[in-house]
């Protein structure tokens, strides 16, 4: 075998190289510095190599040179200076085995490779930097926001919960290019599913600060902090627990020095949480970025409108700035829920978001309802009052969505929405027909182009809707309910026929109603909407109907199909509409 | 026009033919194409290699009738199973995994690429596969997988697990 000869110049460049690592460190002493200058200055002096031995044999020298490099860097880190040196780098420190030495190849050849081809195929001492740490912090951080959990997940003993994060606490510890990403990831939507957890958050944090000196929180400022209790699914109904044994007293010191942590705060979820309204200002006192705040299922303990004077109108001052507003099924005391709403809603002008299920039916509190930056309107029965207020406040209502109203509330408020894109009707009461809704849908609503009605409806004036305005529509979500069946046939035809930018169809039916649509119908639909890339048929279809979907899935996936995931009820991320970029 | 045929030119100055159908795949390609209108003149590509050019035109014409993904200020997407890292499909999957020996490497040079060219539907499905083949996996794993350097103190890295003890399973 030709072997290639190594010479002492090899090896003091190898030498060389590796303190040029420690170097470039930060806390890299004095000594170092100096050893590389001897280095330069000995293969100065040396222009000719001095030994000259086969690779193989020369194996045993270099183990002894990197070991003595090893104690050379332990030296320097016990005895010489008392600095640190960085540990990793020695343990990276690494010579290939005897065959690797003669095949392996660099896939990244440093610039001295032609001087010095052999060392640097052979004696590689530190890992060639990989596009996994070289990728942009950008690309970085979007890998790893997918390692975010998105959902809750069912537990053995029943318990729903969102998994932990981790995956990205892991990502944090593999190297330092990885772990800015990582922890950005982290950081951006901390989110806490029990008290304990958010205990442990705030000592993390509470270390962290003391440990860096805040620097990086500069760049780290929370979100969006989540704090969901401890709770239980009952047949389909969420059910706290242990409520009744916690005070509201229970969450008031950690969610205030929490508050007072994340000055930058700028989205705020509660959920299934027992709070004091005295608690609610003090948090609001202290984020004073605070613009989205969503509290649900959740118990207010006293007015807030008792509270110290001075407080209350720092409350309402803060809340000047509110754009997302979601008040939903919070229970307890009527009279605080109502105050509470009524404190808010009264001192905020700027909502583009506002979802509310009082869970108590409000008359007056919209009274003054004035918010000409409102884009997107959630509300049930409970708002109905909102009828009467909005169509002098709210013409730029781009979403609406409204359960259990009447049709003629409905129709009074879509005739003052003129830039209505999306419209969901969970319940409509008080409905003979549905011939005035979609009447009204087609003469004063021109954008619209989402519909989702899961409310009976009347073929015809569906039918009529479809002819009239079915270019426009891109999204439908549509139920047939018991006793009346709508959907047929005749129904798909005209939505293949007259919407040719439909891109997602959701045809639910329940249980115990007989499906009048067919296959052929439904495939009509698939094949003359060519845009289409979403289709669903609802959980309660028998199999042969679910097989459609698989039928014609050849056809689907050409198209980009993805399965229909249905939206949440209150699936509407308030990030999107306040431009909060959460990636 | 657009089954005229446009000249990519690679890193190393390889021609790469394509309709601009397909080209147009491609945002920035895209935009370019509509700058400088009708023109025989190749477009440099000076940041991807030929072989990877290639992989990425592959892509593009797999998926060069689907629908344009919206842009991330379309008002339409709210729709959050966009963000799924579980929902590749099986041809997207075969596709991404592509030669076992080469796959971290070439992954992470599409992902650049994909990035570069500004096709958001190949930078997802990249950057999906990078977080499904960490999921689960412990940091040494990680590294070991895609050949990264571990540039930790133990201490450092202790340091770490302690400030995000909230972040662990709980």
């Amino acid at each position: 075998m030709d072997h290639n000869p190594i010479s002492a110049r090899h090896v003091i460049t190898y030498c060389r190289e590796v303190l040029s690592n420690y170097v470039n460190q930060p806390d890299s002493p004095p000594s170092v510095k100096a050893a590389v200058l001897s280095c330069n200055l000995w293969l100065l002096m040396h222009e000719e190599s001095v030994l000259a031995e086969p690779v193989a044999e020369s194996l045993p020298v270099i183990r002894r040179i990197e070991q003595q490099q090893l104690a050379l860097a332990e030296g320097l880190n016990n005895h010489i200076v008392p600095q640190r040196l960085p540990q990793s780098r020695a343990a990276t420190v690494s010579l290939p085995d005897e065959a690797a030495l003669l095949t392996a190849t660099s896939p990244y050849p440093s610039p001295t490779a032609i001087n010095a081809p052999l060392i640097q195929r052979s004696l590689r001492v530190t890992q060639p930097k990989t596009l996994a740490v070289s990728l942009p912090d950008e690309l970085l951080i979007k890998i790893m926001h997918h390692l975010r959990p998105r959902r809750f997940v069912e537990q053995p003993d029943g318990h729903w919960a969102r998994p932990g994060t981790p995956d990205l606490l892991r990502c944090a510890r593999v190297c330092h290019t990885w772990s800015r990403a990582a922890l950005q990831a982290l950081w951006a939507f901390p989110h806490m599913t029990s008290i304990e957890m958010m205990k442990m958050f705030i000592m993390s944090t509470m270390r962290a600060r003391t440990a860096i000196k805040d620097e990086p929180f500069s760049q780290l400022a929370l979100k969006t902090l989540v704090i969901d209790n401890d709770f239980v699914r009952s047949d389909r109904r969420f059910k706290c627990r242990n409520w009744d044994t916690r005070p509201p007293s229970f969450l008031h010191a950690p969610l205030i020095v929490l508050a007072n942590i994340c000055p930058n705060l700028r989205v705020l979820n509660l959920s299934h949480v027992v709070i004091g309204a005295s608690t609610l200002l003090q948090v609001f006192e202290a984020c004073q970025s605070l613009n989205a705040f969503s509290i649900c299922t959740s118990q207010i303990i006293g007015c807030i409108s008792d509270e110290p004077p001075a407080l209350l109108d720092k409350f309402r001052k803060r809340v000047t700035q509110l754009r997302s507003l979601e008040f939903t099924k919070c229970f307890g005391d009527p009279d605080s829920r109502i105050d509470f709403l009524q404190t808010i809603l009264s001192s905020t002008k700027n909502l583009q978001q506002l979802v509310v299920y009082p869970n108590v039916i409000v008359d007056t509190i919209f009274n003054n309802f004035q918010y000409p930056e409102l884009q997107i309107l959630s509300c049930n029965r409970e708002s109905l009052s909102l009828a009467s207020c909005i169509p002098h406040a709210a013409a730029g209502i781009r979403i609406l969505e409204v359960d259990e109203w009447g049709l003629a509330e409905l129709c009074t408020l879509l005739r003052h929405c003129p830039v209505l894109e999306e419209l969901r009707v969970w319940e409509l009461r008080d409905c003979e027909s549905t011939e005035e809704l979609f009447t009204t849908l087609a003469t004063h609503n021109p954008l619209l182009s989402k519909l989702t009605l899961l409310t009976e409806c009347d073929e015809k004036s569906f039918t009529s809707f479809i002819c009239s305005r079915g270019a426009g529509i891109t999204k439908l979500d549509l139920v047939d309910l018991a006793p009346v069946t709508w959907i047929t046939d005749k129904v798909l035809q005209c939505v293949a026929r007259n919407c040719p930018g439909l891109k997602a169809l959701n045809l639910k039916t329940i249980e115990v109603v007989e499906r009048k649509f067919t296959r052929e119908g439904f495939e009509g639909v698939v094949r003359a909407c060519t845009k289409l890339v979403e289709v669903g048929l609802g959980r309660y279809q028998p199999d042969q109907v679910r097989n459609w979907e698989d039928e014609l899935a050849d056809e689907l996936r050409e198209r980009g199909f993805k399965d229909c995931v249905w939206q949440e009820r209150y699936g509407v991320d308030p990030t999107r509409l306040l431009g909060i970029d959460m990636s | 026009m657009s089954d005229t045929l446009v000249t990519l030119t690679s890193q190393e100055g390889k021609p790469e033919q394509v309709p601009r159908r397909i080209a147009e795949r491609s945002t920035l390609l895209k935009n370019m194409l509509e700058d400088v209108g009708e023109s025989n003149q190749p477009i440099p590509l000076p940041n991807v290699s030929h072989k990877i050019l290639k992989r990425v035109l592959e892509y593009c014409i797999h998926h060069k009738d689907d629908p344009q993904p919206p842009s991330d200020d379309d008002k339409d997407s709210f729709d959050s199973s966009r963000k799924r890292s579980d929902d590749i499909d099986e041809w997207d999957q075969k596709f991404i995994k592509g030669k076992e020996e080469e796959h971290n490497e070439e992954l992470f040079q599409i992902i650049l690429a994909a990035n570069y060219l500004d096709i958001k539907p190949l930078l997802d499905l990249g950057c999906k596969t990078v977080a499904n083949m960490i999921k689960g996996k412990s940091p040494e794993q990680i590294r070991e997988m895609f050949n990264i350097e571990n540039d930790f103190t133990p201490e450092e890295e202790d340091q770490i697990r302690r400030e995000n003890e909230w972040a662990a399973d709980a």
